[in-house]
């Protein structure tokens, strides 16, 4: 057994601005050399451990030992063994890659001689040599997350903290991400990784796993389940288990009858920047009452579709047609028939929960005696009641992904469009929420959505695999599979992408 | 030594890469010049007078003729009083004069020969001009018509003369106050974005875990900007003196001296609301309700510092533009007068100081 790295004992952290703990009697060890994940749902409070452990948070109470010192006595001795990636990345987006990197090189004062030769490794390990001059903001996500690494790796350091470096990232990225902290970092760094998904767990020596401030396991993540799925349901199973049931929202949805077959269907849409085409002919069509996905590493076109197909980005070519109304021609009449859920949850973060279901049933055109009983029930629907009078930017991200659901289908849309609606929120709440999708498509709302999540992939009818802006792949999930000769989505979706490259 | 100059060099960077720096110290206190240049004027060339003699006196057509020529009145006569009052009313007129009859008979009397002004009140500036330049038009002629002997010498003759600013041109005042009001903008603005920003961005967090120190943050926040201002400074000297042909009767050496000392508190300021927020917006909109509008409206430029009540008057001596507004005009129009350049150095200098230190103690190492 290797001496310990990090021990907390009954650590507790409380913000000001909250009634509740962001960590609730913490005790655990991290032994040094290994690779250790802190998993868990957003505001679990995997970052404030973080930050305490790295001493930029300062604990009300309990103890903390990293390498021996005190966090928030000795914090500058820490950072001189120190490398630390934030979630966003801690790059200065209007410098160049080199110059980020020299930056970090000289904070940490490491001698002047080796530069050449770490630089070398880390342009060849990043594959970023080539855009070296190129300003950081404008490269892609997952090159900013490489560059985020490579930054914090600088110096050898003997602890590594890095906090959700694989968010919204996909799995071939985030295979290389980790490969990268293994080769780049000593044998001797102590690893400590944040994150949301459960199948990252499966990789790492030793896991946390974080609900509600609360350490609900901790210890290898192989003793819990021997894949995913089965490490993703004894994780349900402590935090208090999940029945299925009926969808309640769905029971009482009722749409207008229409022959229409295909709400959704695109023709030959094309968007192009310059010469970069960000999606080159894509068609397809969602039958009524289908559940469509779109999968597909960052950058691959899959937002951009999005935003056509709600009319928020004009095509280049081609084009959509929602309720066999045409999007460009006509977008307001097209729109009214979407029920848009975007990335970031667009609620209004000032007004309070009741404001935003209000603001968002008068926008749809929802009037009186219909527009209350229509919020009371959402309201009941997403158990969203306690929280009528808080502002939406203090709820958990799993209550805000609920109202934005919630703002989205309360005008009865027949077509229902997703942007991400997952990420981050606990693997409980996005079971629910996928309950609710099924039971809608189920009363025939056609449905679009995006995801990186693999195993999501399966709750759809239907998915197209994108990949620099093409569809490489459309099937159901048995089909791809079975056309990549793989049992899970994961790697039919790597197997596929590769093949699609060699072609 | 090597981590300051990394971060100094990163500041730099940042500011010749973001083009709103650039906009914040040239284009800005630029477009803000012109403004005062041609925009703000408080001298009234020529004001609109209407003129309505009832006195068919010949002798008056030398009197008419005096106030045609004047340089500082437009003239308008009128027939009759209603339409005069009428265009009064619409402001076609600032005001008028009527001569009314027997005017000469009266002076040739030895009598007292009135006449009548009207004045557009709401304008209270304006009125003045038009209560005084029609008097001095009219005692002008006075001494020159043929009645001058029987005008009674005054006793006392007042002889005027405007030192420091002759020709009483208030561009030569106004503008390089205005300068001090730019500096002031500029100081603020451009500082209290850099502290917010790194939050905002997250890279503060990713700073807080290299080997840097409070004081290496401070210095490189200080540094470029205060680099950036003396520049911006430099330029605007440059388009008052030179392209704007304001008189500077001062010393150079001595006016960017102290001018130094003024950035060093406003970016203090400037810097003390950024690192109070986590969030550029809020930190713009605060520097501007907090820092510049009572630069503005407190720094005795726009309204003198003695005619406001006295707690404003107290609250004003913790406003470094009004320091700054003090020195740069007289330094402009007086030329070096030490007694005025040492008081404001030393109130500059505490200033500086004292946000200096509230700054680096508002710096925070950590996160919370």
């Amino acid at each position: 057994m290797n001496e310990s790295a990090i021990e907390i004992k009954n650590l507790t952290y409380k913000f000001n601005s909250s009634d509740s703990y962001a960590l609730e009697d913490i005790c655990v060890e991290i032994r040094k050399s290994t690779i250790s994940g802190i998993v868990g749902p957003d505001s679990a409070g995997k970052t404030t451990l973080l930050r305490c452990i790295t001493g930029l948070l300062t604990p009300q109470k309990g103890n903390i030992r990293t390498f021996n010192l005190n966090p928030t006595k000795q914090q500058e001795e820490i950072n001189k063994i120190l490398g630390y990636m934030p979630q966003k990345f801690g790059l200065y987006e209007d410098l160049s890659v080199e110059e980020n990197l020299n930056l970090y090189f000289q904070l940490k004062e490491i001698p002047e001689s080796n530069k050449n030769e770490i630089f070398e490794k880390l342009y060849h390990f990043t594959n970023l040599e080539q855009f070296k001059k190129r300003a950081a903001g404008k490269l892609s996500g997952g090159m900013k997350q490489k560059l985020g690494l490579a930054c914090a790796l600088l110096g050898k350091p003997d602890l590594l903290v890095l906090d959700e470096p694989s968010v919204g990232v996909d799995p071939i990225s985030r295979k290389e991400l980790m490969k990268m902290v293994k080769e780049l970092s000593s044998c001797d760094t102590t690893t400590i990784w944040s994150t949301t998904y459960m199948d990252e767990a499966q990789s790492f020596d030793f896991c946390i796993v974080l609900n509600k401030g609360k350490i609900i396991y901790k210890g290898k993540p192989f003793n819990l389940g021997k894949n995913t799925k089965e490490f993703e349901n004894k994780i349900i199973k402590i935090m208090g288990g999940y029945k299925e049931k009926e969808s309640f929202l769905a029971k009482d949805f009722t749409l207008k009858k229409t022959d229409i077959e295909c709400p959704v269907r695109a023709i030959g849409l094309e968007k192009k920047y310059g010469d970069f085409y960000a999606v080159k002919n894509n068609t397809f069509c969602i039958k009524k009452g289908e559940i469509f996905g779109l999968l597909g590493p960052n950058g691959a076109g899959k937002s951009t579709s999005f935003k056509m197909m709600c009319g928020l980005t004009t095509p280049s070519a081609g084009s959509a047609k929602i309720m066999n109304i045409d999007i460009v021609k006509n977008p307001s009449k097209a729109r009214s028939y979407i029920g848009y859920m975007a990335q970031k949850f667009s609620l209004y973060g000032s007004l309070d929960v009741l404001g935003n279901l209000n603001f968002f049933a008068s926008i749809y055109g929802l009037e009186g005696k219909e527009k209350e009983t229509e919020i009371k029930k959402v309201a009941e629907v997403f158990e969203l009641e306690p929280f009528l009078k808080q502002d939406a930017k203090e709820l958990s991200l799993g209550f805000k992904q609920r109202l934005a659901l919630a703002c989205a289908i309360m005008h009865k849309p027949p077509v229902l469009f997703l942007d991400e609606p997952t990420s981050g929120v606990d693997p409980i709440a996005r079971k629910e929420f996928w309950s609710h999708i099924k039971g809608l498509a189920k009363k025939g709302v056609t449905t679009m959505v995006t995801t990186h999540f693999m195993d999501e992939a399966e709750y759809c009818d239907r998915i197209s695999l994108f990949f620099k802006g093409e569809a490489i792949a459309t099937g159901t999930p048995d089909e791809l599979q079975k056309k990549a000769h793989t049992k899970n989505m994961e790697e039919a979706f790597s197997v596929l992408i590769e093949r699609s490259q060699t072609k | 030594m090597s981590r300051l100059s990394a971060l100094i060099k990163k500041e730099f960077f940042q500011i010749t890469r973001d083009p709103s720096s650039v906009i914040i110290a040239f284009i800005m206190p630029l477009i803000l010049l012109i403004i005062y240049m041609y925009g703000v004027n408080l001298d009234t060339s020529k004001i609109k007078l209407g003129l309505k003699f009832e006195d068919a006196n010949p002798e008056l057509s030398t009197l008419m003729e005096s106030f045609k020529t004047s340089k500082y009145v437009k003239t308008k006569i009128y027939q009759d009083r209603q339409t005069m009052y009428e265009d009064l009313t619409r402001g076609k007129i600032n005001g008028f004069i009527v001569i009314p009859n027997n005017f000469i008979e009266n002076i040739q009397n030895k009598k007292e020969a009135n006449i009548q002004i009207i004045t557009d009140g709401s304008e209270v500036n304006l009125s003045n001009y038009v209560k005084n330049y029609p008097l001095s038009i009219i005692r002008q002629w006075l001494n020159e018509s043929t009645f001058k002997y029987k005008v009674q010498k005054p006793l006392i003759e007042a002889q005027i003369r405007y030192w420091y600013n002759q020709d009483i041109n208030s561009h030569h005042f106004i503008l390089p106050g205005s300068l001090a009001i730019t500096m002031t903008l500029i100081g603020m603005l451009l500082t209290t974005l850099v502290i917010a920003r790194e939050w905002e961005r997250g890279t503060m967090e990713a700073l807080l875990t290299t080997h840097i120190t409070k004081r290496d943050i401070f210095l490189s926040k200080y540094i470029p900007y205060f680099a950036l201002g003396m520049l911006s400074m430099a330029f605007n000297v440059f388009m008052c003196v030179v392209v704007f042909k304001i008189p500077f009767h001062g010393n150079y050496l001595v006016l960017f001296s102290v001018c130094a000392l003024f950035l060093f508190s406003a970016l203090g300021i400037g810097l003390l609301i950024s690192s109070n927020f986590k969030d550029q917006f809020l930190a713009s909109q605060s520097a501007l309700s907090i820092g510049f509008l009572p630069a503005l409206l407190l720094s005795g430029l726009t309204f003198p510092i003695n005619s406001m009540p006295e707690i404003l008057q107290n609250i004003t001596k913790i406003i470094p533009t009004r320091y700054f507004v003090t020195f740069i005009q007289s330094e402009f129009l007086a030329g070096t007068i030490w007694e005025i350049v040492f008081v404001n150095s030393v109130f500059l200098i505490i200033l500086g100081i004292l946000t200096a230190l509230a700054v680096y103690k508002n710096i925070k190492t950590r996160v919370e």
